[in-house]
């Protein structure tokens, strides 16, 4: 009798002992919390259509064939045939601005060769660039640009409802013909999305 | 229960080909392209009428023929020019040169002349193309002008065709040579 005294008393003492650790919650309920940050995802480059070779990726490098760019006797053979096609994937659960910018306004010769009269040293193009929904419709703005050799940075507003049907961005970088032969060497041009979740 | 949470969610980052971020995100395209050099010649033309000379085209070619090679009385060369220009144009550094073949116009039916006689006319050739100028005097061997340039040029290479006077006789016969006008890129 006296062993089972002193069960039943520890017992009791432990009892009271759970009852003091909820004392502080005495609905027995218990809170769990989460954060979920803005944020996007932006995948890489890819190549929709076009000529050339195409490098994909999140520092992609699309690279015209010589004969792409100017015939036997030198003249250019760029022209709106030779448009290239590029989306990225892109998915962001706020409002977002997106804006992109050209490094030099044309399709430009690197070196430092001297201008010589009778011959171009860049191609002009037109450049639009646009989100798009998963079906392929724009959201929002689809701006379009004729480049004039000068760089350019163009920025736009999404809200989180818009933003948040956006399945990939868009761009087309459509040359301008010129009409005089292309002096030879590097030519290039790096054209530069940026995307920004907003609270 | 944490340590399974944090683990499924790195296992989603890593699977993501994506790049998910709170912050902005710039991501580059370049487009690149090569331009090969271009040289185009085309066929000559008499940039002037010379003297005692006409100048046909034929082709990618021509030919000078002399109104009158030698005087008729003495047999001796008479003083005869031309001037033919060939229009070229090259979008990058190219090499040019002007070869004559026989240095000089010969008679290559005389193979050993006498009697006073020569078998062979020497003459003046010179050249110019963009700022360079070169000239060679003919001496019965094959010789170059090199009037390569390393820049892009636009214009025409002209050709100055001097015969003197000469004080010997020429052996009867034909006389004849080629002036190789060379044109190739240089990448």
């Amino acid at each position: 009798m006296r062993r089972w005294s002193k069960i039943l008393f520890a017992m009791t003492a432990l009892s009271l002992g759970i009852q003091a650790a909820y004392a502080d919650d005495p609905n027995g309920e218990i809170h769990v919390k989460g954060n979920v940050p803005a944020v996007c995802s932006l995948g890489g480059w890819q190549k929709q259509s076009g000529p050339g070779a195409f490098v994909p990726g999140f520092d992609a490098v699309a690279t015209y064939n010589s004969s792409d760019l100017v015939g036997a006797d030198g003249f250019s053979a760029l022209g709106p045939g030779s448009a290239l096609t590029f989306h990225a994937p892109l998915s962001c659960n706020t409002a977002i601005t997106w804006s992109f910018s050209t490094a030099k306004g044309a399709l430009r010769l690197d070196a430092t060769t001297a201008a010589a009269p009778g011959f171009a040293r860049q191609w002009f193009y037109d450049l639009s660039a646009a989100p798009y929904t998963q079906g392929g419709s724009v959201v929002g703005f689809q701006p379009t640009l004729t480049s004039n050799g000068t760089p350019i940075t163009e920025s736009f507003g999404l809200g989180s409802g818009d933003a948040k049907t956006i399945s990939y961005m868009g761009i087309v970088f459509s040359p301008i013909a010129q009409p005089l032969r292309m002096l030879a060497g590097n030519y290039s041009e790096t054209i530069t999305l940026t995307v920004s979740p907003t609270m | 229960m944490m340590r399974t949470f944090g683990t499924f969610v790195f296992a989603a980052a890593m699977a993501s080909p994506a790049l998910a971020a709170t912050v902005t995100q710039a991501q580059p395209l370049t487009v690149l392209g090569d331009v090969p050099v271009r040289c185009k010649m085309s066929p000559p033309q008499a940039s002037d009428g010379g003297s005692n000379t006409s100048f046909s085209q034929n082709g990618a070619g021509g030919e000078i023929d002399f109104t009158n090679f030698v005087d008729p009385v003495t047999g001796k060369l008479a003083a005869s020019s031309a001037q033919i220009a060939f229009p070229i144009i090259c979008t990058g550094a190219q090499t040019l040169t002007v070869t004559t073949q026989n240095g000089g116009l010969t008679n290559t039916n005389v193979t050993s002349p006498s009697g006073g006689f020569a078998a062979r006319a020497d003459y003046t050739l010179s050249a110019s193309w963009a700022s360079t100028v070169q000239s060679l005097q003919t001496v019965g061997s094959s010789a170059s002008l090199d009037l390569s340039q390393s820049a892009p040029q636009s214009g025409q290479l002209v050709l100055n065709f001097t015969l003197a006077p000469g004080n010997q006789p020429l052996e009867a016969g034909s006389y004849d040579d080629a002036i190789v006008v060379q044109l190739n890129t240089a990448q």
